[in-house]
């Protein structure tokens, strides 16, 4: 389903340059629950970003159902954004000024619903979550656990196949953290492919995969390889 | 901030301040200086005050005029040609005007334009106090004046006492047809520099032996400063000045306001939203905080007309300023937006 072959990206010029990624290439398959972990500074954010089309790469090919994500058109990206994947940060990333609903309703707006289907949706989304009854609060009523439920609402409601989740427990206590932890797994057991970045080993561990990655190469790719980086394979 | 159940985030309220303030600023501004013109047209007998006199002699032709006025109408846009007649009751005047020169305040219809003024069927424009000599006939208002009869085009004047509504205007056909064409008259133009070539103009256009006796000299000298500081320009400064300065902490406040919407601008791209949906967003949350602004400012400014009598605000005054609150904004929040992407880039 998804296909990285020889990634490279590098941010800043002359001293300030900095290779983020060297020459990854790895595959995941639709419905795979994978955890992606390293240390800060290893790439892995950044591996993300490009696997949701935030962020360009310099070189290599990226492929999605076959096809290949043109990075150079701005619109196929924010097409594919908008349909394919589905974000989740560490600081929920909710607008402050917005209510849970209309949070959740974000990603609904000019796709052509009308009210109607965009309140059975979002209502839909937060019964699964479990924070219906929170609707009409906004974010800084709520607690880290049913903010970071919101952002995982707002990033399925629009039923994408696949769920990005960069450090979705980082702010989180560890009770609340399992219990976030539980929501993917149940995702993933719908369907969902959904690859989350972690540096948190208990994280990676209810992970059928982990893809370590350091100083922007792949380490261990969680198929049994070696370490993956300008195509060498050790 | 919560308004009636809804979260209002800081930068949007600073918004909403700032452009109370420069809407109020700008009604406050349009309404005197719509008052100042006013005054000083009524204290120059509705004259721009750089206006000339001049007279026609020896004319055997009394439709004269209407040889000369399309040819003069043809090369020139912005100048009004008065013919004051002597009326011991009242100030009555010809006019033949084209384009915009000196327009009185209307209360009733409009006032005339080059065919108005040079029509077939006599009009007249009357000064509130002379309402009362119109009466109404096939669904039109009629008045006589030494025994003709004229057409009510509209009724000029302003609220408190003043010249304008005790002038009875005519156009200048009629008033050649009632005082003959070998009269005085006034030019009057929008620009005091356009005085020397129309009044050279005119005197060629008239026929031997008909002459015209016009004064044609370059006015006074004024330095750039002395200009500047005189009554009026010191007043207009000052408003430019105060609207400068609102614009520029407006300008401010909506670079703050950006800034606040880093986080909304990130989820929204987290969201797959187009950058042309980001920017309909946008403009969309910023026009309705300067909606909300400008209808803030507008209820101030009715609040000070209650309090302060020189305050009379016209609805032209109320659009003009909702114009330019707009397109004010709309230049403000594309420079900021441009500065703000600039700096993000950075």
């Amino acid at each position: 389903m998804i296909e990285l072959k020889e990634v490279c990206k590098t941010f800043g010029k002359k001293e300030a340059r900095v290779e983020a990624l060297r020459g990854v290439s790895l595959s995941i398959r639709e419905g795979e629950l994978v955890a992606i972990m390293g240390k800060s500074g290893s790439g892995k954010s950044t591996l993300l970003s490009i696997l949701g089309g935030m962020m360009s790469l310099d070189s290599g090919e990226y492929s999605y159902g076959g096809k290949t994500v043109n990075f150079k058109s701005q619109k196929e990206l924010t097409k594919f954004r908008r349909n394919e994947v589905g974000f989740v940060v560490q600081y929920f990333a909710l607008a402050d000024d917005l209510n849970i609903f209309q949070n959740v309703a974000l990603p609904l707006k000019y796709q052509g619903h009308s009210r109607k289907r965009i309140k059975e949706l979002v209502m839909e989304a937060l019964r699964e979550l479990e924070i219906e009854d929170k609707a009409k609060a906004y974010p800084s009523e709520l607690s880290g656990g049913q903010q970071q439920r919101a952002a995982i609402a707002r990033a399925i409601v629009k039923q994408p196949r696949v769920i990005l989740a960069d450090e979705p427990t980082g702010a989180l206590d560890e009770a609340t953290g399992e219990a976030v932890q539980a929501i993917f797994r149940r995702l993933n057991e719908r369907g969902k492919t959904v690859i989350i970045v972690t540096h948190d080993a208990k994280v990676a561990g209810n992970c059928e995969r982990t893809i370590y990655l350091k100083d922007g190469m792949i380490l261990d790719d969680g198929l049994g390889g070696g370490v993956h980086g300008k195509g060498v394979i050790i | 901030m919560k308004v009636a159940g809804r979260k209002i985030p800081k930068g949007t309220v600073l918004l909403f301040l700032s452009f109370t303030a420069i809407s109020l600023c700008l009604l406050l501004i349009l309404t005197a200086s719509r008052a100042e013109q006013t005054n000083s047209m009524s204290k120059n007998g509705m004259y721009s005050g750089h206006q000339k006199n001049f007279s026609v002699y020896n004319s055997e032709q009394e439709g004269l005029w209407e040889e000369v006025m399309p040819v003069l109408g043809a090369k020139y846009d912005d100048f009004a040609i008065y013919m004051p007649l002597q009326d011991p009751e009242m100030i009555v005047r010809g006019v033949c005007v084209r384009g915009k020169v000196e327009e009185p305040p209307m209360l009733e219809g409009k006032y005339f334009d080059f065919a108005d003024s040079w029509s077939d069927t006599p009009k007249a424009v009357l000064g509130k106090q002379y309402r009362e000599m119109a009466v109404e006939r096939d669904g039109k208002r009629y008045c006589t004046y030494q025994g003709m009869e004229f057409e009510v085009a509209g009724v000029m004047g302003t609220k408190e006492d003043s010249r304008l509504n005790y002038m009875m205007l005519m156009d200048l056909r009629s008033a050649v047809r009632i005082a003959g064409i070998n009269s005085s008259y006034v030019l009057d133009t929008k620009k005091e520099a356009d005085l020397l070539e129309i009044g050279q103009e005119l005197n060629s256009l008239f026929p031997l032996p008909a002459q015209v006796q016009i004064l044609l000299e370059a006015g006074d000298v004024v330095s750039p400063i002395a200009r500047l500081l005189s009554g009026g320009a010191l007043m207009d400064t000052m408003y430019v000045m105060i609207l400068i300065s609102f614009s520029l902490s407006t300008i401010l406040v909506t670079l703050i306001w950006l800034r606040f919407r880093r986080q909304i601008i990130y989820v929204w791209q987290l969201c797959g939203y187009e950058g042309r949906m980001q920017r309909l967003e946008i403009s969309k949350h910023f026009f309705l905080a300067a909606g909300a602004g400008f209808a803030a400012g507008f209820l101030l400014a009715v609040l000070l007309s209650f309090i302060l009598e020189d305050i009379r605000m016209g609805a032209a005054d109320i659009l003009q300023a909702f114009g330019m609150t707009v397109g004010l904004g709309a230049v403000i929040l594309f420079l900021c937006y441009a500065l703000d992407r600039m700096a993000k880039s950075y």
